[in-house]
């Protein structure tokens, strides 16, 4: 009989079959909400559609009825999954590690949406870590790693802990938009900087391995919660003339600490931005200089971080 | 023990229904239910248990617990009952070892336990069981179903009040996210833990916490220390150790404390600080650890190796490779040895006798599991007898009737062991780093060098599984000559120096002959005496070096050899005959058990008197089921786990028999397997062959071996140096994969 690509053959010990049985069945029964439905004889599945499907829901219905429409998804890729690693499912393919793969990257794509509309429809953060962290994601490469970073790093500071949000952040690589991960890194070393835990900041500081910045703008940019006081307003108008003279002297690095700073201490803003990657462009650092211009660009499109 | 149980307990019904079991109870109290594996303040052990107990004896809780497990199997008989299920929660939870042997059936017993209680409302047990759950699928690494489970879990605690429970559960999570690397959410849940756990008040006397509150306390404090400092909150780790050294108990075990002190010493950048903690947890655990037998160790190892792993690193790091040595010796203690003018008390002696007859019942019973080639039978009698080992070592040592142990501290052992190390002699000591190097200590003039292979940890284990087929197969050297040149390289101006080497491989080398890599052109045996260790730490024990079996006074010796058993269908080995001639010939008197006369009590007879002993037959060795490791005596096996029993072993033993070797080796543990029982136990010198080999290879070996001892004054490893040069000088046996099988180990 041929085999069914992602389907299953049960072979074997005898006994680590009949084992692995009775675990598939244990587990449904204390872990799945509807564990007498056996689970599903192939692993064929179209994760795509879904993920299409859960989007136009939550446009036309909003992030909650996108939620509802997935976890109950998930919780069929979830058995899937647990199947596979039984060797009750999946089997049938020659690569079969390939195949586990492929379910688990799957289930973790579905899982972070669902967390993503969970935090838009106000779920408790502790129940949307919790999913995120039952997806098992970490080893499914850097996009996927940074991208439950992220989400983690969200619920993180709803749960009042930035400090652990800024610590979650500079350890994971930075995904698709090094921009945006510089931002939310800023964003939580504020707001930790904010509670009070200044002496945090200068703790993650002294790491040198600051993974997620590998220009080195994020830990330049850091370091003034450390190594400077918030401006006042009268030390912010004196920048101008800090400012004029350094440009007269052509002291680019007075010019990039101010930069530095303001885009540090004062609300989000393109035009700090820009002023910024400019200056470092002068400087000579045009991989930062990039990195602040693309910054500059997300700000003007989406606003400040709220 | 044997109290009534309390009222509204699962077991009343059980124990209404078996007035006349063959189990006793073993009730707690209330305090009971500070450990989060038991769901009620007693639980069931087998009468024959308590039997021998009297005034004057030890027993301890995890024995306790370990004996549990026995109650299992009848109380399944009544099928799915909450008492069932409380009881496997003991077994299992109370048992690590045990847990550990078998992840997937801890999660299947576990998913019993769970179905046992569901639907009656018992939230306390339900809860408890999902915890243990979570425990059992993070052991697999299940993570997405451990963190449902501990969920699951938290949610019933919550609504039982169950305050032990859920800081269990924190604990938990914060130790699953640590092993993921998600240190921040480790800190999250820890810190949960310490504020469910303020809200406790001690349960023992005078509101003092009790044994199982110590234990969680610690495991709180552990993971926050832990995480805080991976995280890099130096500050607050620091804070929170401070408190941990303030609360911290008796009862408490020191290891965890020093192992997180050191690591965050590291990451405040004061080494030194931190491997002199790490030294110090280490003798914590290895220097006055009560349990000292062989299975408990290999538990310890196994989790110890990142701490173990650490310290050598940091060791090496600050120029220190004597103290590396140091804890590598550390790591390996001898199993307890049975003292000989050692009185024991007449409950000991029952207790003692109790596990022997236990043991001959495992034997029994694993006898028709290897007929019927039962592998998940002889599976759970591998863990089964591992659990027996410990219990009759634990006896052993409570009760005073083992030799004491060697308690050096990690120092005293950097200095001793190169010391140790006579003039000509050289020890060496290969392993993995961290990052995939392969290092060498090179131990030799009073010193420690510190060295590196060429070829990378990859590259060394693809060489070693090319060089093991070739010898298997006696087909093609260049696996062994590339991965000897590499192995010999960096040590070859201490190698023209030495007349005898001893070699301690741990992970891929763990069974490459070293007595075969080339050197200078020729195998290393032409040019000097190679014996394996198992680890460093024999080198600790003097006595015994340089002596000859012929050491002043008549050896007796014992020959067994079965030349096909009664109970297989095996090829005959048509050669034993032989061989059994060659043994003669040294040993005149040697008692002879051949075939039918080497039955496996008739040989365990003999380790009682003999000084010598040659066992000859077919042998078998798997790695998961090291314990039953054994040599086919006419009417049934002898195995590794009847031999790790013997009061008294031959000082030299000849191990005849395929795979008679091969042993399954923990980081710097003496290993699991037919030639390390012997060792073990106490036996000096094993010679054993290190794979499958040709019975005529095997005869001419021995006869070699056996010619070479008659001559006064020629150590073990002398002759079996000059045998395996004799076969190597035979065209038909000069392929490595023949001569080259036969291994020394020991130090005689």
């Amino acid at each position: 009989m041929a085999a069914v690509p992602g389907g299953f053959t049960v072979r074997g010990d005898a006994f680590y079959v009949r084992e692995s049985l009775t675990i598939e069945a244990g587990l449904a029964r204390a872990l799945d909400e509807e564990p007498d439905e056996p689970f599903h004889e192939s692993t064929q599945a179209d994760v795509t559609s879904v993920c299409d499907q859960a989007d136009d829901l939550a446009a036309n219905d909003g992030p909650e009825a996108a939620r509802k429409f997935l976890l109950p998804q998930l919780q069929q890729y979830k058995r899937w999954v647990r199947s596979v690693d039984l060797g009750l499912a999946g089997n049938d393919e020659e690569d079969s590690v390939r195949v586990a793969t492929g379910m688990r990257g799957n289930l973790a794509a579905l899982s972070l949406r669902a967390a993503l509309y969970g935090l838009r429809a106000g779920a408790p953060p502790e129940q949307v870590a919790s999913e995120i962290l039952a997806a098992d994601a970490l080893e499914l490469g850097e996009a996927v790693e940074s991208a439950t970073a992220q989400i983690l790093a969200q619920c993180l500071r709803i749960q009042g802990r930035p400090d652990l949000a800024l610590s979650l952040l500079v350890r994971s690589p930075t995904g698709e938009s090094p921009a945006q991960h510089v931002r939310t890194v800023l964003d939580v070393a504020r707001r930790t900087y904010a509670i009070g835990h200044v002496r945090r900041v200068e703790e993650l500081l002294t790491l040198t391995d600051w993974r997620g910045d590998p220009t080195g703008l994020e830990k330049d940019l850091t370091t003034r919660l450390v190594t400077e006081h918030e401006p006042s307003q009268v030390e912010l108008a004196a920048r101008v003339d800090a400012r004029r003279q350094a440009f007269d002297n052509g002291d680019w690095a007075t010019l990039r600490d101010l930069a530095l700073s303001d885009v540090m201490w004062l609300a989000e803003d393109p035009h700090l931005w820009m002023a910024l990657s400019v200056i470092l462009k002068i400087n000579g650092a045009v991989d930062q200089a990039q990195l602040a211009h693309d910054a500059a660009e997300i700000v003007a499109q989406q606003g400040a971080v709220s | 023990v044997n109290a009534m149980p309390e009222q509204n307990s699962v077991y009343d019904e059980y124990l209404t229904a078996h007035p006349e079991g063959d189990f006793a109870v073993i009730n707690l109290g209330p305090a009971a239910l500070t450990y989060v594996h038991l769901v009620e303040p007693e639980f069931l052990v087998p009468a024959a248990y308590v039997k021998g107990v009297q005034v004057d004896s030890t027993m301890t809780l995890h024995m306790a617990m370990a004996s549990a497990w026995e109650v299992l199997e009848p109380m399944s008989q009544d099928g799915l009952t909450a008492a069932l299920g409380a009881q496997i929660l003991v077994s299992m939870g109370g048992n690590p070892q045990r847990a550990a042997a078998s992840p997937r059936r801890h999660v299947r017993l576990v998913l019993t336990a769970l179905d046992a209680f569901r639907g009656l409302g018992l939230l306390r047990h339900e809860g408890r069981a999902y915890v243990e759950l979570g425990r059992a699928l993070a052991n697999l690494r299940w993570v997405g179903d451990a963190v449902n489970a501990f969920e699951r879990g938290r949610l019933l605690l919550t609504q039982a009040g169950d305050l032990h429970g859920l800081c269990a559960v924190s604990g938990r999570l914060a130790l699953l996210m640590a092993r993921l690397g998600l240190y921040e959410q480790a800190v999250l849940y820890a810190d949960e833990g310490q504020r469910i756990r303020d809200r406790l008040t001690g349960s023992g006397a005078h509101g003092q916490p009790t044994q199982g509150e110590t234990y969680l306390i610690d495991f709180l404090h552990h993971e926050r220390v832990r995480a805080l400092t991976r995280v890099g909150f130096v500050d607050e780790a620091e804070t929170v150790l401070d408190s941990w050294n303030h609360e911290s108990s008796d009862l408490a075990d020191r290891f965890d404390r020093l192992a997180a002190t050191a690591d965050l010493r590291i990451r405040q950048n004061r080494g030194a600080e931190g491997l002199d903690a790490f030294m110090r947890a280490i003798e914590a655990r290895f220097m006055d650890l009560d349990v000292g037998s062989l299975p408990g160790r290999t538990y310890y190892l196994e989790n110890s190796v990142r701490v173990f792993g650490t310290a050598i690193g940091l060791a090496l790091s600050l120029g220190r490779p004597d103290l590396a040595v140091g804890v590598l010796a550390a790591m390996s203690t001898r199993r307890p040895t049975r003292s000989a003018n050692g009185s024991l008390s007449p409950s000991v002696t029952e207790a003692l006798r109790a596990a022997d007859t236990e043991v001959s019942e495992l034997a029994r019973l694993a006898t028709g599991a290897t007929v019927a080639r039962d592998h998940a039978r002889l599976f759970a009698y591998n863990d089964r007898a591992r659990i027996l080992l410990e219990t009759r070592d634990t006896l052993l040592h409570e009760a005073g009737g083992c030799v004491p142990r060697d308690r050096s501290t990690v120092e005293e052992l950097a200095t001793n062991i190169p010391r140790a190390v006579g003039p000509g002699e050289l020890a060496l000591f290969y392993g993995e780093s961290g990052d995939g190097e392969v290092i060498v200590l090179a131990i030799c003039d009073g010193g420690v060098r510190h060295l590196s292979l060429g070829p990378r940890a990859d590259e060394v284990a693809r060489l070693a599984d090319q060089a093991h087929d070739e010898c298997v197969t006696r087909s093609g050297v260049n696996g062994v000559r590339r991965l000897g040149e590499a192995v010999l390289a960096p040590v070859a101006d201490l190698l023209a120096k030495a007349s005898r080497v001893y070699v301690t491989a741990q992970g891929a080398l763990q069974d490459f002959p070293f007595h075969a890599a080339p050197f200078r052109g020729r195998p290393l045996v032409a040019s000097a005496e190679v014996r394996a260790l198992p680890s460093l730490a024999p080198l600790r024990f003097s006595g015994g070096l340089g002596e000859s079996v012929h050491d002043g006074h008549p050896m007796t010796a014992v020959l067994a050899a079965v030349r096909q058993p009664r109970y297989e269908l095996l090829p005959d080995l048509p050669a034993l005959k032989a061989e059994a001639a060659a043994v003669r010939e040294v040993f005149p008197t040697t008692t002879l058990l051949y075939d039918d006369e080497a039955t496996a009590a008739a040989v365990l007879h003999a380790f009682s008197f003999a000084d010598v002993l040659h066992l000859a037959g077919h042998a078998v060795f798997e790695p998961s089921q090291p314990n039953m490791a054994r040599i086919l005596l006419t009417d049934r096996p002898l195995f590794a786990f009847e031999v790790s029993c013997a009061t008294r072993v031959p000082r030299v033993v000849n191990l005849s028999g395929c795979r008679a070797g091969a042993e399954q080796r923990s980081l710097g543990g003496e290993g699991e397997g037919l030639a390390a029982a012997f060792l073990a136990a106490g036996t000096e010198t094993v010679v054993a062959p290190l794979w499958p080999v040709r019975d005529d290879a095997a005869l001419a070996f021995n006869e070699a071996l056996y010619r070479e001892l008659a001559r006064p004054g020629v150590e073990v490893s002398q002759g079996a140096r000059h045998a395996q040069l004799t076969l190597m000088a035979t065209p038909q046996f000069a392929h490595p994969g023949l001569w080259g099988a036969f291994s020394v180990l020991g130090r005689l």
